[in-house]
């Protein structure tokens, strides 16, 4: 896993420019990755942490629709 | 094979499938060893005595499921014990480097269920939780496939090669993970751009609600600041500080204490709540309208009684009236009754007279019939007939037609007799017409008096009627005096009354003071009027200004919640959910990029790795292989891209030593010689350690299935000379076969363990001493 990790590392420096959207690729690399040593790894279960990385940005913006969703109905 | 490796150095076993309640030890203190014996003698169930160990069950792929049996039920679990044993137990021992592992699994009849099995893993004297995956990296699937695979799996390895190959059988070939990794990554991008377009789409959705309802809400504002005007608030007034000023105001008029400060909308909706209680209270407190409606009531009961009660009393005035005029004119009644009896004897006086008269008349006659019928000579004398002397005849004659004539004649008394009977009967008609007309005036007079006594009566029910109604109803202070003299009023009207007092000046006295009574009510009432006119003058006022601090709170209320839209949704929430929509969408830009390396590393890393396990399959291929032309073997990985997905597959192809000819497995293969590849590409994949396991153990479970002999006796050898595990163990009924491992293996590195045919008295038995 340590290599996949070191080789996922090295490509993606060489895909990316931007710094903060290689932290972001470094990131979900690293959670996939651990995701990936669990003996009963599953695709759904590296979805899942892929997804997670990203942080709460979707529950974020699922809130702020949410909540503009209930204004508008007067909640 | 990886030095970390844990090695099986024994499986104990007491009551577990054929194997007895005696526990008996399978020791695997050889690199190599072959446990031979004839069907059904027990060498499979010494194997499958580990994975049960392990897991709990065996996993028969998808031939067979444990639940088909019965279900789930308790008798489905108890399969794998020894009948008769009310508990199974197999103990694992294990050994890696100085550490020693002993995993132990307990069964009871009593609960048969894997998940109430006791299972224990010591490692160095130590608890460690029992978890095969934890501890060895494997699962049944593993097991059953790249460990203790069967004869399905063996063939299923190498000749599997459509799409929906088992990815256990990938993990063999250490490219699962790899396929894991970049099919989980391609999901999760995927399902992120699900997930976008599905917010993306709510967020359009919603902006587009937004702008309707800002319309719609504009619209509203728009309607509530005409009505607002409508209701006489200036436009300046339309702001909060115009609403508390209007509610102030009003709350004082009302005098109503307000129970909240004027600080937002819904404590002006409180405070309007209750000035329109205050309002509404007011309107309906007893007053001016309820002593409006119990006057009228008593205008109309009372004054309608005393105006029939005096119709009455004036009819019976008249009746009485015209009594005493015919009194008076025709005399009372007793002299009328006289007159009436004078006249009826006159008249029966006459009549006899006259009767007397005409039977006079009638003799008379009838004699001067009879003189006249009878011949009498001069001066005969005959007795006259009325005085009875004797008379001469002619005389008689004579006298008999002067009586006749003095009786019958015009002027005689039968003719006077009848003029005076005319007059007697004139006189007596007259009389009694009299007499009548008196009893007629008598009657009407006597019907007129009762009508007044029940008209006087039913006044006297009106009076006190209005009387209870006051007493049962709140009496204002200016309906006492009414109320005072309408009970003098029913006093003098309830006085005992003879007959004859109907209109006398008692009653007039009691008119007096009705009519007194109904015109004070009157001018109460007038004033009552007006009093009403100007109390519901005041309460509209008051009603409208309640109307109109409603209207403005609305108007409030509607720019509150347009400005809300401007600023919570509008402002805040859309611009943050555009931010986080924007922040989702580099992340998805920089899942793809991920997912592109991923799939990029994958292909590389499984080309790399089959590259690793290609030239073993090739070696032991060729040691076992007596083939003229196939000798070897070769493996390559096959990358599809489908969807975005990055996936590798696996391909094994036996080869000739040129690489010329590659046969893949089929119907250009032999089933022997595809025996042989899946033996190879399972020795090979052992030796590199691509299972990705902890367990160095490879069971080949009667391997020389489609064989021939020679092939048998060679693949035999091979895997003697050339063990792909720290422990193998190969079960074969094939004796010469088991003798060749062990030829091979040398007597120093493997056993041969032979096991006597079963019985059901004693069960799975091994022959020689210790085993």
């Amino acid at each position: 896993m340590e290599s996949l990790l070191e080789q996922l590392s090295e490509k993606l420096k060489r895909e990316i420019d931007d710094t903060e959207r290689l932290a972001a690729a470094q990131e979900v690399a690293e959670a996939v990755i651990e995701a990936l040593s669990n003996p009963n790894a599953s695709p759904d279960g590296i979805k899942e942490a892929a997804i997670a990385a990203l942080g709460d940005a979707i529950e974020r913006a699922d809130s702020a629709v949410a909540a503009a969703e209930r204004r508008l109905r007067g909640e | 094979m990886a030095l970390d490796s844990w090695v099986l150095t024994s499986v104990e076993a007491r009551g577990y499938g054929g194997i007895g309640g005696n526990a008996q030890t399978l020791k695997l203190d050889r690199p190599v060893v072959v446990l031979v014996g004839p069907n059904g003698s027990g060498k499979s169930t010494w194997v499958s005595a580990i994975e049960w160990a392990f897991f709990g069950e065996l996993s028969f792929g998808n031939d067979f499921s444990i639940d088909e049996l019965r279900g789930n039920r308790a008798e489905a679990h108890r399969v794998y014990m020894h009948e008769g044993c009310s508990e199974t137990e197999v103990v694992l021992r294990l050994r890696r480097g100085s550490s020693t592992m002993v995993w132990r699994r307990v069964r009871r009849r009593q609960k048969p269920q894997a998940t109430h099995d006791e299972v224990t893993c010591m490692i160095d004297g130590s608890p460690v939780a029992a978890d095969p995956a934890e501890v060895l990296g494997i699962t049944p699937d593993i097991f059953s496939r790249a460990i203790a695979p069967r004869q399905t799996s063996l063939q299923a390895l190498i000749s599997s090669e459509d799409k929906d190959r088992n990815a256990a059988l990938d993990q063999l070939f250490g490219i699962e993970r790899l396929n894991t990794l970049t099919v989980g990554l391609s999901r999760a991008r995927d399902e992120l751009s699900k997930r976008v377009r599905e917010l993306e789409g709510r967020f359009d959705a919603m902006a587009s609600r937004l702008r309707e309802e800002v319309a719609r809400r504009f619209d509203r504002r728009s309607d509530a600041r005409s009505k607002g005007l409508e209701a006489g608030i200036d436009a300046g007034e339309l702001t909060l500080e115009g609403a508390r000023l209007l509610i102030a105001s009003l709350s004082r008029a009302l005098s109503v204490d307000l129970p909240t400060a004027l600080g937002n909308i819904s404590s002006l909706q409180t405070a309007h709540r209750h000035l329109r209680s205050a309002a509404d209270q007011l309107w309906s407190r007893p007053g001016p309208q309820d002593r409006l409606n119990r006057l009228t009531r008593f205008k109309t009961a009372v004054g309608g009684a005393r105006d029939r009660w005096q119709n009455a009393i004036d009819a019976f005035k008249g009746t009485s009236a015209t009594l005493e005029d015919l009194r008076v004119g025709k005399g009372s009644e007793e002299v009328v009754r006289n007159a009436v009896d004078e006249a009826e004897r006159w008249l029966n006086d006459i009549e006899d007279q006259l009767s007397a008269a005409s039977k006079r008349a009638a003799v008379l006659a009838k004699a001067r019939d009879w003189l006249r019928e009878h011949e009498h000579a001069a001066g005969d004398e005959l007795d006259c007939p009325v005085c009875e002397r004797p008379m001469v005849a002619q005389e008689l004659e004579h006298l008999v037609d002067a009586a006749i004539e003095a009786l019958q004649a015009e002027d005689g008394e039968i003719a006077r007799l009848n003029t005076e009977r005319q007059k007697a009967d004139d006189t007596l008609r007259e009389t009694k017409e009299k007499q009548r007309q008196l009893e007629r005036a008598t009657g009407d007079a006597s019907d007129a008096e009762e009508e007044a006594s029940a008209r006087r009566k039913e006044l006297v029910d009106a009076l006190q009627t209005a009387l209870d109604m006051w007493a049962a109803e709140m009496v204002d202070e200016s309906e006492k005096p009414i109320a005072e003299r309408c009970a003098r009023a029913l006093k003098a009207g309830q006085r005992p009354r003879r007959r004859g007092d109907e209109g006398s000046e008692d009653d007039e006295a009691v008119d007096a003071e009705l009519r007194e009574t109904l015109a004070a009510g009157e001018n109460v009432l007038a004033s009552t009027r007006e009093e009403l006119a100007k109390a519901s003058k005041e309460t509209e006022a008051l009603r409208e200004r309640v109307i109109a601090i409603q209207r403005l709170v609305e108007f409030l209320e509607a720019a509150e919640q347009l400005d809300a839209l401007d600023g919570d949704v509008a402002g805040d929430d859309l611009m943050a959910a555009r931010v986080s929509l924007q922040a989702i969408q580099e992340w998805k830009e920089t899942l793809r990029i991920v997912t592109s390396v991923a799939g990029d590393v994958s292909v590389a890393m499984a080309e790399e790795r089959v590259g690793a396990v290609s030239p073993k399959i090739s070696d032991w291929f060729g040691r076992i292989s007596r083939h003229d032309r196939l000798k070897g073997a070769r493996v390559y990985v096959e990358t599809s891209r489908t969807g975005g997905i990055v996936k590798n597959a696996y391909r094994v192809r036996a080869v000739d030593p040129a690489g010329s000819w590659e046969v893949a497995p089929g119907p250009m293969l032999s089933g022997g010689y595809q025996t042989v590849l899946t033996v190879a590409a399972l020795c090979a994949l052992a030796d590199v350690d691509a299972g990705g396991h902890q367990l160095g153990l490879l069971i080949l479970d009667e391997p020389t299935q489609s064989l021939d002999p020679e092939m048998s006796q060679q693949m035999g050898n091979v895997l003697g000379v050339s063990a792909p595990a720290p422990t193998t163990v190969v079960t074969t009924t094939d004796k010469a076969f088991a003798d060749a491992v062990v030829q091979g293996a040398g007597a120093g590195r493997s056993k041969l363990v032979p096991l006597k045919r079963w019985t059901a008295a004693q069960g799975t038995r091994f022959e020689g001493e210790g085993e």
